[in-house]
């Protein structure tokens, strides 16, 4: 192998651990040692620090479309979210990744702007399938879990609901 | 003496460090783990090309990436394509891994696949751009630049006449491979010391009752085990990922660490719906020596074929 090529696999290898060793320490201490721009750092570290925390609540996704009466129709997500576990699922309804960006750039309305995204494409598909809603609301239902069953406490007496997201 | 013996003791070290990263040997490891990414993407992405029209589509509730750092000549990848594009586009994912996995064309399939995730990331994917998906994809850049396909490949097949034919290639991918995997192990592993949520097996017994659990998970935790029992799978999960990063390079016990990650993923797909982790399985096999590799690699395959023709 030519010199050259050497020198430039070297200089790889070493920015590579470098990297590593960055990243390693952010996992371990969640400070930043600001070698590397952060999104690049950030690449690496989300390869080695998956599942830190846990909860103890479920949420899912509720969609409704406002009728003509003025009544909120309840609007099946499911078949807008295919070949997903719930997991998968559950992540997406809780725009997850949106939370770690709007907390990274600072900018405390950017899951609300983009939950109003949401909606605002949801009342548009519906629409194509001959649902014309005036309006469509995305809310959060929260529950603890249990043993028995992802929904087995989903009642009324145990489920909070919010709205996350509304078209005008 | 010792100003004398240090500068050739770092001139050996600075050798052997160049030809643990930069010598050439065997490609049979690279391969294995070519085919293995391979079948693993065919499968996770095959699932998908019937419902491609409803999730990367006009037709789908996609919420492309919100990235202001994209360059305008680029912003035409966040508008959803119509639906037959879509298919289109995961059908042509699938050609390239295809191609990849029987290794032709391997260079370009890696380099259409990684573009192609590069506009599955912006129009939907940066939703759930978990560990797994940015290891695979840092895994096909680097077999991009890898003799990958210089066994068990369609390439030697009709260079050579022969899908066993094989040429040297260099190590450096596979050591970075096994590097990164090193890596990730090691902080999964160390900061479950320091993780709150890690200090005892409740994160455990409530993940199985999670949006993650699957049935057996929700099975397992209605037989009313005492705490105490996660306290000790806590303590077993911590061990294993602990010290797995040192495990695997260690020639003596690095085949029960196979066995232990192998189980480890089995049971995290089985129980927490999360199988995706499973495409690690194959790479330890760039773990061993390319030559070591070779060997085993040749008589498990030869062990195979005794088998199919005896029975």
């Amino acid at each position: 192998m030519k010199l050259s090529v050497r020198i430039v696999a070297h200089a790889v290898i070493l920015t590579y651990i470098v990297l590593t060793i960055e990243a390693f320490a952010y996992t371990m201490s969640h400070r930043k040692l600001g070698i590397f721009p952060w999104p690049v750092a950030r690449y690496f570290y989300a390869m080695m620090a998956p599942y830190q925390g846990y909860q103890r609540w479920n949420y899912d996704l509720v969609a409704e479309g406002k009728a003509d009466d003025g009544t909120w129709q309840p609007i099946d997500l499911l078949p807008y979210y295919p070949t997903y576990s719930r997991g998968q699922r559950s992540v997406r309804y809780g725009l997850i990744t949106t939370h770690w960006q709007g907390d990274a750039r600072g900018d405390p309305t950017l899951v609300e702007r983009r939950y109003g995204e949401l909606a605002q494409r949801l009342q548009m598909l519906e629409a194509r399938k001959g649902n014309r809603y005036s309006a469509v609301r995305l809310s959060l239902d929260e529950w603890p879990e249990s043993p028995d069953g992802f929904e087995a406490l989903r009642t009324s007496a145990f489920t909070m609901r919010r709205i996350v997201g509304q078209t005008l | 003496m010792n100003r004398i013996s240090l500068p050739h003791r770092l001139a050996a070290w600075v050798r052997a460090w160049d030809r643990w990263w930069m010598r050439t040997g065997p490609p049979h490891a690279q391969a294995f783990a070519r085919i293995g990414i391979g079948i693993y993407l065919l499968v996770a992405f095959g699932i998908k090309l019937p419902a491609a029209p409803m999730m990367y589509s006009t037709e789908a509730l996609v919420l492309p990436a919100n990235a202001p750092w994209l360059p305008d000549v680029l912003r035409f990848a966040l508008v959803p394509p119509p639906p037959h594009i879509a298919t289109l586009l995961v059908s042509l994912f699938l050609t390239a891994t295809v191609l990849m996995t029987i290794g032709y064309a391997m260079r370009l399939s890696i380099a259409v696949m990684l573009l192609l995730y590069g506009w599955l990331y912006l129009i939907d994917m940066h939703q759930f751009w978990v560990t797994y998906e940015k290891l695979i994809s840092l895994a096909l850049g680097i077999l991009l630049l890898s003799g990958a396909d210089k066994t068990w490949s369609l390439r030697m097949f009709l260079r050579k006449g022969a899908w066993t034919a094989w040429e040297p290639v260099s190590v450096l991918p596979q050591r970075l491979i096994a590097f990164q995997i090193t890596a990730t192990y090691l902080g999964v592993g160390w900061q479950k010391m320091w993780l709150p949520a890690w200090r005892d097996g409740d994160i455990l017994y409530y993940s199985f009752i999670s949006r993650w659990g699957s049935p057996p998970a929700y099975w397992l935790a209605r037989l009313g085990l005492p705490y105490q029992a996660y306290d000790i799978m806590n303590v077993g999960v911590k061990f294993f990922e602990v010290t797995m990063p040192f495990g695997l390079w260690m020639p003596s016990l690095r085949k029960w660490y196979f066995l232990a990650g192998a189980g480890f993923h089995i049971f995290i797909a089985v129980f927490l719906e999360i199988w995706q982790f499973v495409v690690l399985i194959p790479l330890y096999i760039l773990f061993l020596e390319p030559e070591d590799a070779k060997t085993m690699l040749e008589r498990s395959l030869q062990a195979i074929k005794r088998r199919l023709s005896s029975t």
